[in-house]
């Protein structure tokens, strides 16, 4: 097999390519004709194509100024390259381009039903919009049955449901049908799907019984003051009457504002509970209250002693005075033990930005004393060669090295010593 | 439904809700969309006046793209329809060469009515015909009366 993208695949592609008279403004195949799409509302006459008669799909406009569908257009050239209008030579390569966005957007904007409408969605939707409808949210689409084996297709919203696909016997008519049609069958085409309703006489489909039973006239349904005591029970019908002089009728807006009420009453006892949690914590923080006993003494005292106190703070209690003092206190340490907080943050993040600077140079130092040694290091090594050369006794020797020679020392103890000596010149 | 089938459909919808003058149009078989059969009242004040004349159209599978075709089912004395059985009509928006896809059923039968109202002799069918509308005029209208008495008499 040969591998992909072979000079014949390639060939083949570009033939197909030419052999096409005309490939662009092409639309994307789409799951839905447009062209079989019933609009909703008359389409503009100007929006509709002259070849197909249904709004544009793809227009294009011609040199001479006439919009067709691309697809007709195409159609039409290859009988007859001309203008299917006016009939002037046309070619379509050179002599077309796509319509104006405009053009687009009307056609995009046009209002159409859902093309499932024959099995019940009866959407309307802008024609742009109706293809993703179709494909991915519409519940009428039929999409393959989801058991494996099964080649049937089902309806998307019975999907979940498994394989419909096996025969189910109406209960009315006896009739076998398939599961996935039963409804359908049951709903329009079983001759014993319609059934007087039992109360109130009207034809009703069997199986939409419950629905009915929901606005049946004659349905027994409790009163609608129901929740205020009302017992009363009666047919739908009268219920409208009674509902009119129902003694609870007065009582219907009382109860509201009651069942108000009683909500507001629950939120303030849920707040009262969390105050009471508050003062026994408190308490057991190391504030003892006074007995009660006390407290009103010592409130009776401070009322009688501290009149000016008492009118900057006008609390109830003393108890509740310190309380107060206390919150106070409380939110203070918090703004200062906050404030703190952000003092070390600001500390620290002054002392990081210094260090890093420093770490920076830290590492430069290290790297470039690395480079240093490196370099000495070399220069020790070729100096010791040097050496070694002038102790064998070469001849050539400069005289400074010679008197070196005389002094006896063949070869510096150390290599630092040579270093003293003959500083390396860099 | 292909595009072409729909296209028909909806001209056939138009031409009956709205017929042009004096013609109403139906299907002779109600599952085939190409073959529709008319009946043309003849136009006032001419010489086939309160005739009825059955037309048939045949539309091709290439519809729009080639032209349909009209024939006079119903005989006619007229130089530009064949005065035979099979009843051409020599209508130039009909010819291959004129025809374009942009052109509708709806304006090809207002066109024969008009080839009745005004009938063409430059461009002949019946070139006996044609040369005798052209010189005795009189002649001509009693011809055609009298075709209209035997052949397009209304209930026949």
């Amino acid at each position: 097999m040969p591998p992909p993208n072979t000079p014949e695949e390639g060939l083949v592609a570009t033939t197909t390519l030419a052999l096409r008279p005309f490939v662009r403004g092409e639309p994307a195949s789409s799951a839905v004709d447009l062209r079989a799409l019933e609009y909703e509302g008359i389409v503009d006459e100007n929006l509709i194509c002259p070849i197909c008669r249904v709004a544009f799909v793809a227009p294009i406009i011609t040199a001479c100024d006439h919009v067709f569908c691309h697809k007709c257009i195409v159609q039409a050239h290859a009988l007859n390259p001309v203008c299917p209008v006016d009939r002037l030579p046309l070619k379509l390569a050179s002599e077309t381009q796509t319509a104006p966005k405009i053009v687009h957007n009307q056609l995009d904007n046009l209002m159409v039903r859902c093309p499932n409408k024959s099995r019940g969605c009866s959407l309307v939707v802008a024609r742009s919009l109706v293809d993703n409808h179709v494909i991915r949210y519409c519940d009428k689409t039929l999409i393959p049955c989801p058991h494996p084996s099964c080649e049937q297709s089902v309806a998307r919203k019975d999907s979940g449901k498994g394989c419909l696909h096996y025969d189910a016997k109406c209960e009315y008519c006896e009739q076998v049908h398939q599961k996935a049609d039963l409804k359908d069958h049951q709903d329009s085409q079983c001759r014993n799907r319609k059934k007087n309703c039992g109360l109130c006489k009207v034809e009703v489909v069997r199986h939409k019984q419950d629905e009915h039973m929901k606005e049946c006239p004659e349905a027994e349904t409790p009163c609608r003051f129901a929740p205020f005591g009302c017992t009363r029970q009666m047919s739908r019908k009268h219920l409208e009457v009674h509902a009119r002089a129902c003694e609870y009728r007065v009582v219907g807006p009382m109860g509201e504002q009651l069942a108000e009420l009683r909500a507001e009453l629950g939120v303030l006892q849920e707040k009262d509970r969390l105050k009471d949690r508050r003062i026994k914590f408190l308490e057991n923080k190391g504030f003892p209250m006074p007995s009660t006993s006390s407290t009103d003494t010592m409130g009776d005292m401070s009322l009688s002693e501290t009149p000016a106190n008492t009118e900057n703070a006008p609390y109830e209690s003393r108890d509740q005075y310190f309380l107060s003092l206390f919150e106070t206190m409380e939110s203070k340490v918090e703004r200062l033990s906050s404030a703190l907080n952000e003092v070390e943050g600001r500390h620290s993040m002054m002392l990081f930005n210094e260090t890093l600077p420093i770490k920076d140079q830290l590492t430069e130092i290290r790297s470039t004393m690395g480079v240093l040694g490196m370099h000495v290091r070399w220069l020790m090594n070729f100096r010791l060669q040097e050496r070694g050369r002038v102790g064998t006794g070469s001849p050539n020797v400069p005289g400074s090295l010679t008197q070196e020679n005389s002094n006896g020392s063949s070869l510096p103890r150390r290599l630092s010593d040579t270093l003293r000596e003959n500083p390396p010149r860099l | 439904m292909s595009s072409a089938q729909k296209r028909i459909s909806k001209e056939f919808q138009e031409c009956t809700t709205s017929p042009p003058p004096g013609m109403t149009i139906t299907l002779p078989s109600e599952t085939d969309l190409h073959k529709w059969s008319i009946q043309l009242t003849g136009p006032p004040n001419t010489p086939y006046a309160n005739g009825v004349f059955n037309l048939t159209l045949s539309l091709p599978t290439e519809y729009p793209f080639k032209a349909p075709a009209v024939n006079f089912a119903t005989r006619i004395w007229h130089p530009n329809v064949t005065n035979d059985a099979t009843g051409n009509i020599c209508l130039s928006v009909l010819k291959p060469e004129n025809w374009k896809p942009a052109s509708r059923v709806k304006g090809v039968l207002e066109a024969v009515r008009q080839l009745l109202v005004e009938p063409n002799p430059d461009d002949p069918l019946e070139a006996r015909i044609a040369d005798e509308f052209r010189t005795d005029r009189a002649e001509f209208d009693k011809n055609a009366r009298s075709y209209v008495a035997q052949y397009a008499k209304a209930g026949k």
